[in-house]
C-alpha cells in the first residue's frame, strides 16, 4: 500500500463516516434504525464494488475498505445492541441483531451478484 | 450552524480511524484483522460513551462516530462471510456455509462482549472519578 493510496482510503473513510454521522444526527435521531440502514447499504456497495472485475486495487481499496468501511460501522452496532438488552428490550435487541447480521449478509450477496453480472468476466 | 464541529471531527476521526483499519488489515495475516478492528473499536467505543457522557459535543462524535465508527466495519464482514459461503458452495446455492456463519456469528459474539466489556469498564472509571 502506497502512501498515497493509504491517503485515499484514509479521506473516503472520513467522507463515509460524516454520511454516517449525518444519517443518524438529522432525521429525528433515530440511531438504532440509522446504524441499520448505513450497514446494509454499505454492505450492498462493498459486495458490488468487490464483485466488479474492472476496478484496479487501488480504488478498490479506497472505495471498500475506505468509503464502505468508514460508511458501516461496527462499534456502535455492538453498542446499541447492548444498550438495548440493558434496558430489557430483548426483542428490539432481537431484531436488531437479526436483521443487521442476516440483512448484511443478503446485502452484500445480491452486492456481489450485480457486480459479476454487470461486468461479466473476461473468462466468459 | 451547531452540527459543523462535530462534522469537521467525525471526518477527521473518521479519516484516522480508517487509516488504521487499513494498516492492521495490511500488517495482520487472514480475517484476524477484521476480527480485532472491530473488538477492540467496540470495547473502546464502550468505554468512550460512558466514560464522555459529559464531554463537548464534536468530541464525544469524533472519537465516537468519528475514529471508532471509521476504525471498525460491518460490510467488510458482510463481504467476508458471504465470500466465505461463495468460496464454498459457489454462487449457485444461498444455504450459507458454515464458515460463513462462522464469521458473522463469530463477531457479532466478540463484538457484543467487548462493547459490554467497554461499557463497564467505562462506568466504573467514571465513579473511580467522581469518588
Amino acid at each position: 500500500m502506497s502512501p498515497l493510496e493509504l491517503l485515499g482510503i484514509a479521506a473516503a473513510g472520513g467522507i463515509g463516516a460524516v454520511v454516517r454521522f449525518l444519517a443518524g444526527a438529522l432525521p429525528r435521531r433515530r440511531p438504532v434504525r440509522s446504524t441499520i440502514v448505513v450497514n446494509l447499504v454499505a454492505s450492498l456497495l462493498a459486495g458490488a464494488l468487490t464483485g466488479l472485475l474492472v476496478l484496479d486495487d487501488a480504488w478498490r481499496a479506497i472505495l471498500v475498505t475506505g468509503f464502505c468501511g468508514g460508511l458501516s460501522t461496527y462499534s456502535a452496532f455492538a453498542l446499541q445492541a447492548v444498550e438495548q438488552l440493558e434496558r430489557r428490550r430483548r426483542g428490539a435487541a432481537a431484531l436488531t441483531i437479526a436483521v443487521t447480521v442476516v440483512g448484511g449478509a443478503i446485502a452484500a450477496s445480491a452486492g456481489l451478484l450485480a457486480g459479476a453480472l454487470l461486468v461479466p468476466s473476461p473468462a466468459t | 450552524m451547531r452540527l459543523l464541529p462535530s462534522i469537521a471531527a467525525v471526518a477527521l476521526g473518521g479519516a484516522l480511524g480508517t487509516a488504521a483499519r487499513a494498516l492492521l488489515e495490511a500488517a495482520v495475516p487472514g480475517g484476524w484483522a477484521l476480527l480485532l478492528v472491530n473488538a477492540l473499536g467496540s470495547l473502546l467505543l464502550g468505554i468512550a460513551t460512558a466514560a464522555l457522557a459529559s464531554a463537548p459535543d464534536w468530541l464525544r462524535h469524533g472519537i465516537g462516530a468519528g475514529v471508532l465508527g471509521g476504525f471498525t466495519t460491518f460490510s467488510a464482514v458482510a463481504v467476508a462471510s458471504v465470500s466465505a459461503t461463495a468460496a464454498a458452495h459457489g454462487f449457485s446455492t444461498i444455504v450459507p456455509s458454515l464458515p460463513g456463519i462462522a464469521i458473522a456469528i463469530g463477531m457479532l459474539l466478540a463484538g457484543l462482549a467487548s462493547a459490554w466489556a467497554g461499557l463497564a469498564i467505562g462506568r466504573r472509571l467514571v465513579r473511580e472519578r467522581a469518588a
